[in-house]
């Protein structure tokens, strides 16, 4: 009776955090692989890897979400080289894909102003993207996301720091054309 | 001195506090810690710190202005890409199959193994009852009807009777020795 009630409560809190993280954990991944079914993909694998292997409290937490968030970012990047891989197979433009980041068929399409944004986002290294996507969309502090990637804070400012500024130049040149 | 990955929170740490003098600050310096300024990281003796050099200087009031573009610039694609940021039905069931009956969800996801080794199985079965049905055969073309016919003709009395007959002539044979 004690186990059953165990149970029910465990499927509860799950269900809870699924409702809780889903959105956030879709829209990243959709960020990094550039499609939304590819992060639907992914986020259902992340949540099945929690259930399986989180062993702390099943509730919102900030090391829960690092840990969803790492995993989800892992699972997105194996993601992102499979389908470089098939792209390479099927196109031969490896040359033309930025580095681990696949193409942009899918994205957002609010308009012109989006598709610049998308672009220059794409000029980034697979981690620049990452950590400007985790402090500009996701609103993470530099600890969180210290703790997502297991870099140092100082790093995580120094590599948002050079994001930026390409960032900057590609708008730019963008503008200007 | 070249600024190197991990310096900004040393540079941040170092940064002169109460009293010290615009002049001793390295724009260089300055601009590593302007995105981390803008995104609220800074506590509030490094914030005003910042805030007093972009007064007196115009090369850093140019540069915060280039990232406060492009952080407008990202923030307004904050949408992200199109598509739905819940799990579809078809994944949520999928999950909730992973998690709570993994076992089916074992045999969901090696679907084909487990249709193979059926095959497999199946084919192992087929060998042995061909195999057998040859030895079954032989047997009736060595003892004549066979004994399911015999059955359904219902002569079983007459093969039984034989089969006696046939023992008592051997024990007769054997009688001499």
């Amino acid at each position: 009776m004690d186990r059953q009630a165990k149970e029910i409560g465990k499927t509860a809190a799950f269900e809870a955090v699924v409702s809780h993280y889903e959105a956030r954990l879709i829209r990243y991944v959709a960020r990094i692989t550039g499609c939304n079914d590819v992060a639907q993909d992914v986020v259902q694998e992340t949540f099945i890897r929690l259930f399986r292997k989180w062993t702390g409290d099943l509730e919102p937490s900030p090391m829960l979400s690092g840990w969803l968030f790492r995993v989800a970012h892992n699972r997105a990047v194996d993601a992102v080289r499979k389908r470089s891989r098939q792209a390479d197979v099927e196109q031969k433009h490896a040359d033309e894909q930025p580095d681990a980041i696949a193409p942009t068929q899918g994205l957002s399409g609010h308009g012109e102003q989006a598709r610049r944004v998308e672009i220059a986002l794409r000029t980034l290294s697979a981690r620049e993207q990452q950590l400007v996507i985790l402090k500009v969309y996701e609103e993470k502090t530099y600890k969180e996301i210290s703790e997502i990637t297991g870099l140092s804070a100082g790093n995580v400012g120094y590599i948002l720091h050079h994001a930026m500024k390409k960032m900057s130049q590609v708008l730019k040149q963008d503008g200007g054309k | 001195m070249k600024t190197e990955p991990g310096n900004t929170a040393n540079a941040s740490l170092s940064l002169p506090t109460e009293g010290t003098g615009n002049a001793r600050l390295r724009c260089e310096d300055m601009q590593m810690l302007l995105f981390a300024y803008m995104t609220r990281e800074l506590g509030d003796v490094q914030s005003r710190v910042v805030r007093e050099h972009l007064r007196t200087c115009e090369v850093c009031r140019k540069e915060a202005s280039e990232i406060e573009e492009t952080l407008t610039a990202l923030r307004a694609d904050a949408e992200g890409p199109n598509g739905e940021l819940r799990l579809s039905d078809e994944r949520r069931e999928r999950l909730w199959r992973a998690v709570f009956h993994p076992v089916r969800d074992w045999i969901d996801r090696h679907h084909r193994l487990v249709a193979g080794t059926i095959a497999l199985l199946s084919l192992l079965l087929v060998i042995f009852l061909l195999r057998h049905a040859a030895i079954w055969k032989q047997q009736q073309l060595d003892e004549g009807i066979p004994i399911w016919r015999m059955f359904r003709s219902g002569k079983l009395p007459e093969l039984v009777e034989l089969v006696m007959q046939e023992q008592q002539d051997e024990n007769v044979n054997k009688e001499p020795e």
